[in-house]
């Protein structure tokens, strides 16, 4: 099965060692971050980690439901295509 | 006033502020007292000294271990036999690293632990200073969560944050990471401070999604079989898969760690199923029209091959973790909670039915292939751990190490009750039996503990014989010596032409002769006629720990036996005859 490539927003309680946790999990299970940015909103104690990843896509399931154990996870959520494209007109003009 | 405050020397602060207010470790026991806490199991170090000061005044008793390793399988133990966190105290660096194994054996298995870890000063963190070790890093993968506290006002805080995460939900070890100017220095916070875990959510079992579903597949089903993990036992549920069981005259197998979820003595059970399982649970497994699955995770050592698990049978699963719906085996129906509320439900809309030609397989297969040994000729593990059940009427809490001896054990001694079968199931940890009785019996003064451990994996914390004999445990440590590791030699045997590579546990020390050393009363079993009076006098010994050394037949192989990551249908009952190919699945 060939990898995929995924983007996922993870919304966190600003605790210590969010960023760990969460490479640790994705790293175990053959996902590799092609990229990770974090949005500290200011006066929330409320992050949200932007990531994006490359990975098999029968563990990307699995993937989602540990990150969304995490004690400090308030929520995980695939973006899909149609903010991708929001997020990276480029990126999407260059599909065609 | 403000004059002296902003003018005397920092150390005549600190010691204004200790005069009138608690430190953070004073205030940590404090915590722990309020939880209940009886005992903390540890050991003492230079960046734990306010933490052991603190304890010196508390009501709390320290069990002071030999190994950090042995702290928290005895708190690992405590806690599987009360539902309670085991407690362990340890000071930084190597003490705090000595612990990895044991979080690790507690977090496979879902069993609740406090991990209290002594650190070097805030600024020196980062600095390479004397017994420091990034714990708060390196035990990340294996906890359920962790804490470096950098101020003394959260100490309270994130102890009742601890406790209520280690408990809840699927139960798990937290650790807390405790710098030793953090402990010393004064708590100025709220001890009542609101717990801050807006992500943490835990699911109740009050929703009904996937019960109407599971019960009309049930209630349609010809074959059921019942698999019980160590879910029921967590959830306190073992009262409710009887009457489930009994309702739906489903046989009921069991986990390695759902050993004592289901009366092994009742007509319904089939015993531990999967690699080293019954046949006849196994076999029932293979037949079955529909499995559910309770507080189990699918675990490849039952399942095998999750593409060939019983393929036509339908699959139902209750587990309060979510991650684990699907994880192995995709369910046709499932139910996400705790399994004690499920179950009440589930009994509530299923009908009462007679399965009897089902029953009538079940029983026939049970007939047909017993667990069996050969007997007589050399003394053989099956043999005693036989007779320890049938001398004990099975009223005891048994703790096993990993490997051969488990295996027999979970075969031969049968588990009644709920909370008295403490075996490493997930981790597999070598080393487990002992310690781990240490702490059930603490909680369990009036039943009799064993330890059924292996000559390797005993050899691993036997230290803490003398914790063992300080405390005056009357645990029962019976050292199933083969001089092998022997589920590895059995593995080279039938797959590798015997070609025996370190397994050899040449120079074994006369077990009965070092307990002795320690002051622990010891008895020699080597020969079947002496199996019946050497139990019963052990048993019989209370004034502290006591061991058997039963010097066993040195080349016998557990069966059935299913080569890893293949399916039941491969069970070997028998030696084979010719070289099997090393199968792929991992162990």
């Amino acid at each position: 099965m060939l990898d995929k490539n995924y983007k996922l927003s993870v919304i966190f309680n600003q605790a210590p060692g969010m960023v760990i946790r969460t490479a640790l999990i994705l790293e175990r299970r053959g996902f590799e971050i092609k990229s990770l940015t974090i949005e500290s909103g200011s006066g929330t104690r409320y992050s949200e980690m932007l990531l994006e990843i490359k990975g098999q896509p029968d563990k990307f399931d699995q993937v989602q439901k540990q990150l969304s154990k995490l004690i400090d996870v308030m929520y995980v959520e695939q973006v899909m295509p149609v903010r991708e494209m929001a997020y990276e007109p480029a990126a999407a003009g260059s599909k065609y | 006033m403000d004059y002296f405050l902003k003018q005397a020397p920092l150390y005549l602060m600190k010691q204004f502020f200790s005069m009138a207010h608690k430190n953070g470790a004073q205030v940590l026991i404090e915590c722990l007292e309020e939880e209940g806490v009886e005992y903390i199991f540890g050991y003492s170090g230079g960046a734990a000294l306010p933490l052991f000061d603190a304890l010196y005044d508390s009501k709390i008793k320290l069990i002071l271990s030999r190994h950090e390793q042995g702290a928290t399988h005895m708190a690992d133990g405590y806690a599987r036999t009360t539902g309670k966190p085991g407690v362990v105290l340890v000071t930084s660096g190597p003490g705090a690293t000595n612990t990895i194994t044991g979080i690790m054996t507690a977090q496979m298995d879902s069993v609740p632990m406090i991990v209290l870890t002594g650190q070097n000063i805030t600024s020196l963190l980062g600095m390479d200073a004397f017994q420091e070790a990034d714990i708060f890093g390196l035990s990340m993968s294996v906890v359920k969560h962790n804490y470096l506290v950098k101020n003394t006002n959260d100490i309270a805080r994130i102890t009742r944050e601890a406790f209520h995460i280690s408990t809840s939900g699927r139960p798990g070890p937290v650790l807390i990471d405790l710098p030793k100017d953090v402990t010393s220095g004064p708590f100025l916070g709220n001890k009542e401070e609101k717990l801050k875990l807006p992500g943490y959510t835990i699911p109740s079992g009050k929703e009904d999604a996937g019960i109407q579903e599971m019960a009309d597949l049930l209630n349609a089903c010809k074959r059921p079989v019942i698999i019980s993990g160590h879910g029921v036992l967590i959830s306190g549920a073992a009262e409710e898969l009887m009457a489930l069981a009994e309702q739906l005259k489903a046989p009921v197998t069991t986990t390695l760690l759902g050993k004592g979820s289901f009366p092994e003595s009742h007509p319904l059970s089939l015993g531990m199923l999967g690699m080293y399982g019954t046949a006849y649970a196994n076999k029932s497994v293979i037949e079955c029209d529909l499995i559910i699955s309770i507080g189990s995770r699918w675990d490849d050592r039952i399942v095998g091959d999750p593409k060939n698990f019983c393929p036509k049978a339908k699959k139902l699963h209750i587990d309060i973790d979510p991650a684990e719906i699907g994880k192995i085996i995709k369910p046709d129906a499932f139910a996400i909670g705790d399994a004690k509320a499920i179950l009440q439900k589930l009994i509530k809309k299923t009908r009462p039915v007679q399965h009897t030609s089902w029953t009538a397989r079940v029983t026939q297969l049970k007939k047909e292939f017993p667990l069996h040994y050969e007997k007589g000729g050399v003394l053989r593990a099956q043999e005693v751990l036989e007779g320890l059940y049938k001398l004990t009427a099975g009223n005891a809490i048994v703790t096993t190490d990993v490997g051969q001896h488990q295996m027999w054990a979970a075969q031969f001694f049968k588990t009644e009750r709920p909370n008295t079968w403490l075996s490493s199931g997930g981790a597999g940890t070598m080393g487990f039996g002992f310690p781990a009785a240490l702490g059930a019996q603490l909680s369990r003064p009036a039943l009799p503990v064993i330890a059924i451990v292996g000559d390797g994996g005993f050899q691993m914390t036997l230290c803490e014989l003398s914790t063992a004999v300080v405390n005056r445990l009357p645990v029962k440590i019976v050292v199933i010596d083969n001089k092998y590791l022997g589920m590895v030699r059995q593995w080279q045997d039938i797959f590798l032409e015997k070609r025996y590579s370190g397994i050899d546990m040449e120079g074994n020390p006369d077990f009965a002769a070092l307990a002795e050393a320690y002051g622990v009363k010891a008895f020699r079993l080597n020969h079947t006629s002496l199996v019946e009076d050497v139990i019963r006098e052990a048993l019989d010994y209370n004034d502290g720990p006591c061991l058997i050394h039963a010097e066993v037949a040195k080349e016998d192989n557990v069966y059935p036996m299913v080569p890893a990551g293949q399916s039941l249908e491969y069970m070997i009952l028998e030696p084979p005859t010719s070289k099997m190919t090393m199968p792929e699945g991992s162990t």
